[in-house]
């Protein structure tokens, strides 16, 4: 197996055995970096290489003297370009930020750091994280690694291609809406959106801050498990950090499954579904349940309205959050302005992309004076009767299981033309972020085409630990480790 | 379709008036394509979320916790420097931008 291929799990023993050195692991993933992302785009910027080797080498003389820093020693990651990192631009995948370089870290990048890890570069997103394919980038589509003709997922498909195809061990992602699980789900990987408040958003540029979480992507469960370690924690820079420690997830067999309740949500499962993703979960949950697992089926009337209220809470957020790309401070400035309104008009309206400017409209609509108590709040009290729904049902089961997506990736294409069946794909996405709460999807099977569809598994609020858990045990009860076949940009695949 | 609150004029699609004063109150400029793009997208997805009900006030829990606050000391900022580091304009140590003021004469 060459060493982009590994798993973190299978990369970490190999480090740590001093099989394998964190050299050959980097130079690998460059490698297969500069091999395929002519073809998938996954990256907007890549670190020099020799930047990149130099860490590497640092990290192996920390190994030799039995000294590393932690567990992500020499491991390289990739991370999504709406988080700041000091070395290379942050251009949150719009023409407004398309050169900047953020004057500070992410604290979750300075955590990565800390940890060992080395940043490869950063990856390719929806504007301003606003999407579900990937499309709505200033710089161009990111490809499934899958079949090249659909989308990776969104808005972390960079991220998630590049993990997907060996372009990187580990990613950093953001969630707001499913931005993390959708796209691992589409790409046949681990994505984890962690507790609201348990990564630091010190450093990922705002779309929604009541949603927004930075979360790790991974081939899988115990590398985003190592991720989410390092980069979680209370930061006093974050106001909506929670506070106190995490403690740590270990690896877990199917026999941890045992007794364990798993709700399935007659409301979300009634229709809308593709068959083939059905059957995939079906036979996901159906394993479950021959390793002990109490599967119950449970109802949340209230969570129909999850994507309306989310599209309302989002845009309102975001609208406010969008405000400050005016062409004053940073960014990009639009030309021959006469005033200053018109510097501010003419720099949006130029530099912003569709997407984002529809979600700007629509939020700035709803918090609008005549539509504030109709929409807006009514927004917001929905939200909340949905997290006491979802609260009720963690007084009767332990995890909620769903299939992360209601279809496997979609055609380029396909639905940029229809915002509400891009939005859909959101559907059983959006209530955790709404509610805070923890989730993850993991790789379930294939459908008929051989596309990739994602298992998602939702905990009560803070038991990110015990989900990561219940995660590595599914993981290992399913058995699914297969690879996309891409054709490189030499021609050999 | 839903009841309209008291001082609200416009009816359940976002009209073209509405969607140009939006855009101003957003301040973005929206070329004519866009504009018609929008009007029809938008009208779609305020229809879709028309669809929220009106939830009483006892289905809500409290919200977490009071907010988080900490002493008002000084702590690590950015420098001038860095702050101007990305303008698009600067000049003597400020953001520059097109007079906003009338001059004096």
């Amino acid at each position: 197996m060459r060493p982009f291929e590994l798993t973190y799990e299978e990369a970490r023993a190999l480090l740590d055995s001093r099989r394998l050195s964190s050299r050959e692991l980097c130079e690998s993933v460059l490698d297969r970096v500069e091999d395929l992302d002519p073809v998938l785009h996954a990256f907007i910027h890549v670190r020099e290489r020799s930047d990149v080797l130099r860490e590497a080498e640092t990290a192996d003389r920390e190994r030799a003297a039995g000294r590393p820093r932690g567990r992500l020693v020499g491991v390289p990651v990739a991370v999504k370009d709406n988080i700041a990192c000091d070395v290379l631009p942050t251009t949150a995948g719009s023409r407004a930020l398309r050169d900047h370089v953020s004057p500070y870290e992410a604290t979750a990048v300075r955590r990565l750091r800390e940890a060992g890890a080395v940043v490869v570069g950063k990856t390719n997103l929806d504007e301003f994280a606003m999407g579900s394919s990937c499309e709505n980038s200033a710089f161009g589509p990111t490809l499934n690694p899958w079949d090249l003709s659909r989308v990776p997922g969104g808005s972390s498909g960079g991220s998630a291609a590049a993990v997907a195809s060996g372009m990187a061990t580990l990613a950093l992602g953001s969630d707001t809406g499913g931005s993390v699980r959708q796209p691992a789900g589409f790409c046949g990987i681990v994505g984890f959106l962690p507790s609201y408040g348990n990564v630091s958003r010190y450093g990922l540029v705002a779309f929604a801050s009541s949603l927004d979480q930075i979360g790790p992507m991974s081939r899988d469960v115990a590398g985003a498990a190592a991720l989410f370690d390092a980069v979680s924690g209370h930061d006093p820079r974050d106001s909506t950090s929670r506070p106190g420690g995490i403690p740590e997830g270990d690896a877990a067999s199917p026999s941890h499954l045992c007794g364990l309740k798993v709700g399935l949500p007659v409301d979300w499962l009634a229709e809308g579904v593709e068959p083939s993703v059905r059957s995939v979960f079906r036979r996901a949950v159906d394993s479950m349940r021959e390793a002990g697992v109490e599967l119950r089926e449970i109802g949340l009337p209230l969570s129909r309205h999850a994507v309306a209220a989310y599209h309302v809470v989002a845009d309102a957020e975001a609208s406010t959050n969008l405000a400050r790309y005016d062409g004053v401070g940073y960014g990009s400035r639009a030309r021959g302005a006469s005033d200053i309104e018109d510097v501010y008009r003419a720099t949006r309206g130029q530099e912003l992309g569709l997407e984002a400017k529809r979600r700007i409209i629509l939020g700035t609509f709803v918090l609008s004076e005549g539509h504030r108590d109709q929409y807006y709040r009514r927004a917001q009290n929905a939200r909340l009767a949905m997290a006491v729904e979802l609260d009720a049902a963690f007084e009767v089961v332990d995890l909620i299981a769903s299939p992360t997506s209601p279809g496997a990736a979609f055609r380029l294409g396909e639905r940029v033309d229809d915002p509400l069946a891009m939005y859909m794909s959101d559907v059983f996405t959006v209530h955790a972020n709404l509610a805070g709460l923890p989730a993850i999807s993991l790789p379930a099977g294939c459908d008929e085409e051989g596309l990739p569809v994602g298992l998602q598994l939702m905990g009560p609020r803070g038991a990110d630990d015990a989900l990561l858990r219940v995660a590595s045990a599914c993981e290992a009860l399913i058995g699914w480790s297969e690879r996309p076949r891409v054709g490189s940009a030499r021609g050999a695949p | 379709m839903a009841g309209h609150p008291i001082g609200s004029e416009e009816t359940v699609a976002v009209t073209r008036k509405t969607l140009l004063r939006v855009a101003e109150l957003a301040k973005l400029t929206l070329p004519p394509d866009e504009v018609e793009r929008l009007l029809s997208e938008l009208s779609l997805i305020v229809e879709f979320v028309e669809t929220l009900p009106d939830v009483p006030r006892s289905r809500r829990r409290p919200v977490e916790g009071p907010a988080r606050t900490r002493a008002d000391e000084v702590g690590e900022t950015l420098t001038p420097g860095q702050a101007l580091r990305n303008a698009p304009a600067q000049r003597d140590g400020f953001f520059e931008v097109p007079a906003f003021l009338p001059e004096d004469d």
